[in-house]
């Protein structure tokens, strides 16, 4: 049975933790020659979820390509979450997926069954995103990993970037924090079974809902929180706007006991890359536990959707999320950015 | 006597089991070798939470860490969060009576509260509840059976009310939880759902 593989053996890094830190990616690139077109509305080198390209009026194009190695053991659950992750940069700018390229490395373990239920677990994502596969590429690896290359539609006047945080905006966050711990320590067999339930089950879950409520409303930004953390994301979104943003870390939704893990130092590699990318940055008031700022820097496998709306639509947007997202919550708010720290933690 | 591991070469978060078995085991005195600095950091977290305090030495090729103390760590209160509703058990469930089973028509009521209250705790709520016949005056009824229809509806549970039972009830204006329906979508929510108890 291809259950029996125990899959994130395979792999060192998991999820989203094998990115490449935000400092790392920038240097990488930086010097590499671009090519403008007028009609490139995001490229690289704004850093954001996914590029947008016009092709008329009404119409623009939205791609966006992610992989990753296995972040479960089961392999069905693997395709499905690292669907729902290449998916979820479609919907952090405010698209609809309408095609994607399978992308898969196998390794030597992997049974054909096993390799079988990856596929079929992405599959099954696409389809509940009401996309289609259409094809794919597949090479043989050491570390199994898999993803997807998306392709999807956006109005150009309705795309949502990911660095345009107004003065007065409300951040809202779509999903608790704590993806990379509660792996680790599943990873460490020190998770329980509920929070391993609850993790899978989030990671896996489309950010669909929270796009399809967030473009009824004149959301402002957006972008979906994955491998650098939540305050790298938000460090994004507040450095774009020359503003800052502060972080009620009280309000911040945790998956159910992960503070606890944080606090015994189950923490993914990723956190400190993190932490080393955005803490400059970042002001601490006294009182937030480290345990708690861990968390903040914790990078997210398909983590939700972080919006910045202005205040007087943020309460009906909150509400809306609501019946589809209860964890959904208003996490901060975007001031005027006063003594250097783009983002403030309370 | 310390105890002494070699977590050299030891990748996250392996370093951070051992010590803690380690420290679950009695030992309160223990040094374990790593060789980068984010184990170090994880380790010297382990011992805050444990009351203990780690110090961390170079060695050649990475750092020898030292935990001490008493030991005795207390979990810290957890915030905890309702999980997007992902519906794994993926259970309907159809209630075509406002009490559990025959007999005393009081006790089968208070069965009915119960067993409600009692889907509100499991980690999972049912995909649906799905109400006939005198099974309407439950969301239309008492406030505690509400409450809990509102706790499960809030985690994402689909609650559909048969309108024409409502009616033939009286109960129209007072309902105070759920959709109200028609035997055709209560049909196909049966038919989608993977499993149908009735109850």
């Amino acid at each position: 049975m291809a259950s029996e593989i125990r899959l994130t053996r395979l792999a060192e890094c998991a999820g989203c933790g094998a990115k490449v830190g935000a400092g790392v990616l920038a240097q990488l690139l930086e010097g590499l020659p671009t090519h403008t077109d007028p009609r490139l509305l995001v490229g690289y080198d704004k850093s954001d979820d996914a590029s947008v390209y016009q092709i008329s009026e009404e119409l623009a194009l939205c791609q966006t390509v992610d992989f990753f190695p296995p972040i479960v053991d089961d392999p069905f659950q693997f395709g499905q979450i690292a669907a729902a992750n290449a998916l979820s940069d479609v919907y952090a700018m405010g698209g609809e997926p309408k095609l994607a390229l399978n992308l898969l490395c196998v390794s030597p373990e992997m049974d054909d069954a096993a390799v079988r239920a990856v596929l079929r677990g992405g599959y099954d994502k696409v389809y509940e995103a009401g996309a289609i596969i259409t094809g794919g590429h597949s090479i043989r690896d050491r570390e199994p990993k898999y993803g997807l290359a998306v392709t999807g539609f956006v109005h150009p006047a309705k795309v949502l970037r990911n660095d345009r945080a107004r003065v007065g905006d409300v951040l809202i966050l779509t999903k608790p924090l704590g993806v990379g711990v509660a792996v680790t320590a599943a990873k460490a067999g020190l998770a329980d079974e509920a929070l391993v339930r609850q993790v899978t089950a989030q990671m896996a879950f489309l950010n669909k809902a929270a796009r399809d409520v967030m473009v009824r409303f004149p959301v402002g930004s957006c972008t979906d929180v994955t491998g650098f953390g939540f305050l790298g994301h938000a460090l994004e979104m507040a450095r774009g706007g020359e503003a800052a943003v502060v972080v009620e870390s009280a309000k911040i939704p945790l998956l159910p006991g992960v503070l606890a893990l944080a606090e015994m130092g189950l923490l993914p590699e990723g956190m400190y890359r993190n932490r080393r990318f955005a803490e400059g940055h970042t002001h601490v008031a006294d009182g937030v536990s480290l345990a708690m700022q861990d968390l903040l820097y914790d990078p997210q496998t398909s983590g939700g959707l972080l919006m910045a709306v202005s205040e007087k639509d943020a309460p009906a947007l909150l509400r809306a999320l609501r019946d589809e997202l209860p964890c959904a919550e208003a996490v901060g708010y975007v001031v005027e950015k006063r003594d250097g720290a783009y983002l403030m933690v309370t | 006597m310390t105890v002494k591991i070699d977590a050299l070469g030891k990748a996250c978060p392996t370093p951070v089991i051992l010590a803690k078995q380690a420290i679950d085991g009695g030992v309160r005195d223990l040094t374990i070798s790593v060789d980068n600095d984010m184990a170090v950091q994880n380790l010297s977290r382990l011992a805050q939470s444990q009351h203990m305090t780690a110090q961390a030495v170079p060695i050649s090729g990475g750092f020898d860490v030292h935990i001490t103390g008493e030991g005795g760590g207390e979990t810290a209160p957890e915030t905890v969060c309702c999980p997007a509703a992902e519906h794994t058990e993926d259970c309907t469930f159809f209630i075509g009576k406002d009490h559990i089973g025959e007999g005393d028509g009081e006790l089968g009521r208070s069965l009915m509260k119960m067993f409600l209250y009692t889907l509100t705790q499991r980690a999972e709520p049912p995909r649906a509840l799905l109400f006939m016949n005198s099974g309407v005056r439950l969301p239309a009824g008492e406030a505690q059976i509400v409450e809990s229809l509102q706790a499960l509806e809030k985690k994402g549970c689909e609650i559909l009310v048969c309108g024409t039972c409502l009616n033939f009830y009286n109960l129209a204006g007072e309902l105070k939880v759920g959709t109200v329906s028609n035997m055709y979508d209560i049909v196909e929510r049966m038919d989608a759902a993977a499993k149908v108890v009735t109850v």
